[in-house]
């Protein structure tokens, strides 16, 4: 346990050095927070209702704030870290440590991450919040909304474990990541929410693991439902998270035998 | 005389010739790459195919956005496409200039005899734009026919030089934000950011409100990359005066990017090693 807390550590700390990198990513979130806010506001002014598919136009601020500023939380460099390793030979060292692999890259994760929610997301969560003139409620919608983000930052991180296998194949990257990339941003709810989507599109979206990604925290923060059923979503978070773990350890077993390193 | 002949041998043609070895022994290389050119083509379709999405959700749900209606908008849409494949296709090292300057590597183009902005982006040819102009390409041409759009000498010049002068902006922002690198480490963050605003260029400027408006036109020109110089094209809509702006602020634009690119170039100190 503690070779994995110092592991925590020392990407949290990573996390501080690079401060301008904080600023930059606040700044941008903010230019970000603009040009959604006057785009959606223009939408639904445009459209003369003010409830369109169940959404409010500050409900849907909301959820794209929140869920943009998840996504840059959650955003991790897994893939291009994995190529760059096996393109360097490092990977190697990285294989015989007494950790495994995925612990060893995690755990930094988790801690940049741990600094990142403090330093981006909650600050934007207060804004918001208060913005919206508390839009939302402040109670025990909180604890499922904290529990349903960790679950989404393992389904997450064992998405991008799984890329990672497929680049260990291909030897390339960017098409790969960006695949990923756009695909878990799109159907997972992070650019437009995904109770605007018609059906079917809608029902097939809602079986994917990566609407559990932001749209499931977004909707325990934002809907109002009975415990029963908030379990009942947080239970189909942790199966997609059990499913996708194992799919990507699977996948990693296999994977991870076709490394060759050119020398390094 | 010595003089002049060296003079004569640097102009366009001196530079197209070098520009054409250097990108060829690149596109050779990439080449050689095989899965890593299809998956980057595949990348670039599965990108323009989620924005295409996103894009039809919300008309799937709103008729219109301020007064655009759903072909004006794809017809929007697809000219921001195409205006950033130029920025794409020659521009693309920017995306490794900070990897460049922090591991030194930047100092060789220093010491070469030509341009340093035109020897560094000769090096990479951005093959990742092709998937970018057909989806492009395809998407307006589609636009153009449901919007029932005429098809003359005059307005395919038209839309030539309003594409022309659209990717400068695109180039110029990313010749900017990549210029920070020079000045900052984490310059990547700051291209990655501005990379995003291209995703907004495909909505009316019209939606921002005082000061953004001014921003978003001035500062961060999103609104000439597609806005603007549509407003000619489309029959519906009526040309404003920063419509006939666009390609002259465009060179600007463009010129002062490379002032300030270049300026950093010259502040490189390299690594020491």
């Amino acid at each position: 346990m503690k070779k994995y807390l110092a592991l925590i550590r020392s990407g949290m700390v990573e996390a501080l050095v690079y401060r301008t990198s904080f600023v930059l990513k606040i700044v941008g979130n903010l230019i970000y927070i603009i040009i959604i806010y006057y785009l959606w506001k223009a939408i639904f002014q445009s459209s003369g209702t003010g409830t369109v598919a169940g959404m409010t136009f500050p409900q849907t601020m909301v959820y794209l704030v929140l869920a943009s500023s998840l996504f840059a939380v959650m955003e991790v460099y897994l893939v291009w870290g994995t190529h760059n390793a096996m393109q360097s030979g490092q990977i190697v060292s990285q294989l015989i440590k007494p950790v495994g692999y995925r612990a060893y890259n995690y755990c930094p994760f988790f801690g940049a991450m741990i600094m990142d929610f403090i330093i981006t997301f909650i600050p934007t969560f207060i804004l918001v919040y208060f913005l919206s003139g508390g839009y939302f409620d402040l109670g025990i919608n909180l604890l499922w909304f904290i529990i349903s983000i960790i679950i989404a930052v393992n389904i997450s991180l064992s998405i991008d474990y799984f890329v990672s296998c497929i680049v260990l194949y291909t030897q390339s990257v960017w098409g790969l990541n960006i695949v990923k990339e756009t695909i878990v941003m799109l159907f997972g709810g992070a650019a437009i929410p995904l109770a605007f989507f018609p059906e079917p599109l809608k029902t097939i979206v809602s079986y994917m693991p990566f609407q559990a990604i932001y749209n499931a925290p977004m909707m325990q923060l934002l809907g109002e439902a009975a415990p029963q059923k908030r379990l009942g979503m947080l239970l189909v978070q942790l199966l997609w998270a059990v499913v996708v773990y194992a799919a990507s350890e699977l996948f990693w077993r296999r994977a991870v035998k076709v490394v060759t390193v050119n020398g390094g | 005389m010595d003089n002049t002949s060296i003079k004569r041998k640097r102009g366009l043609r001196f530079y197209l010739r070098i520009y054409f070895k250097i990108i060829s022994q690149d596109i050779k290389s990439k080449m050689s790459y095989r899965a890593d050119f299809i998956t980057t083509f595949f990348g670039m379709i599965a990108l323009n195919l989620s924005g295409f999405i996103a894009f039809w959700v919300i008309f799937k749900n709103f008729p219109q956005i301020n007064g655009w209606d759903y072909r004006e908008m794809l017809f929007l849409y697809a000219f921001s496409l195409i205006a950033l494949v130029p920025a794409e296709f020659f521009f693309d090292n920017n995306w490794n200039l900070q990897q460049a300057i922090v591991t030194g590597d930047f100092i060789k183009y220093c010491f070469k005899p030509l341009n340093i902005f035109f020897y560094y982006m000769s090096e990479v040819f951005g093959i990742r734009g092709l998937g970018q102009l057909v989806f492009g390409v395809g998407t307006l041409i589609y636009a153009w026919v449901g919007l029932a759009l005429p098809v003359s000498f005059l307005i395919i010049v038209k839309l030539l030089i309003a594409l022309f002068s659209a990717s400068l902006f695109m180039i110029a922002l990313r010749n900017l934000s990549a210029a920070t690198c020079f000045w900052i480490i984490n310059g990547l963050h700051v291209m990655n950011i501005t990379n995003k605003f291209r995703d907004y260029a495909r909505y009316p400027i019209t939606i921002f409100g005082g000061v953004f408006r001014v921003i978003f036109t001035f500062v961060i020109p999103i609104a000439f990359m597609a806005y603007y110089p549509s407003l000619e094209l489309l029959d519906t809509k009526q040309p404003v005066f920063l419509t006939y702006l666009t390609p002259i602020y465009g060179i600007i634009f463009f010129w002062l990017s490379y002032k300030v690119w270049m300026k950093g170039a010259m502040n490189y100190s390299g690594t020491g090693s």
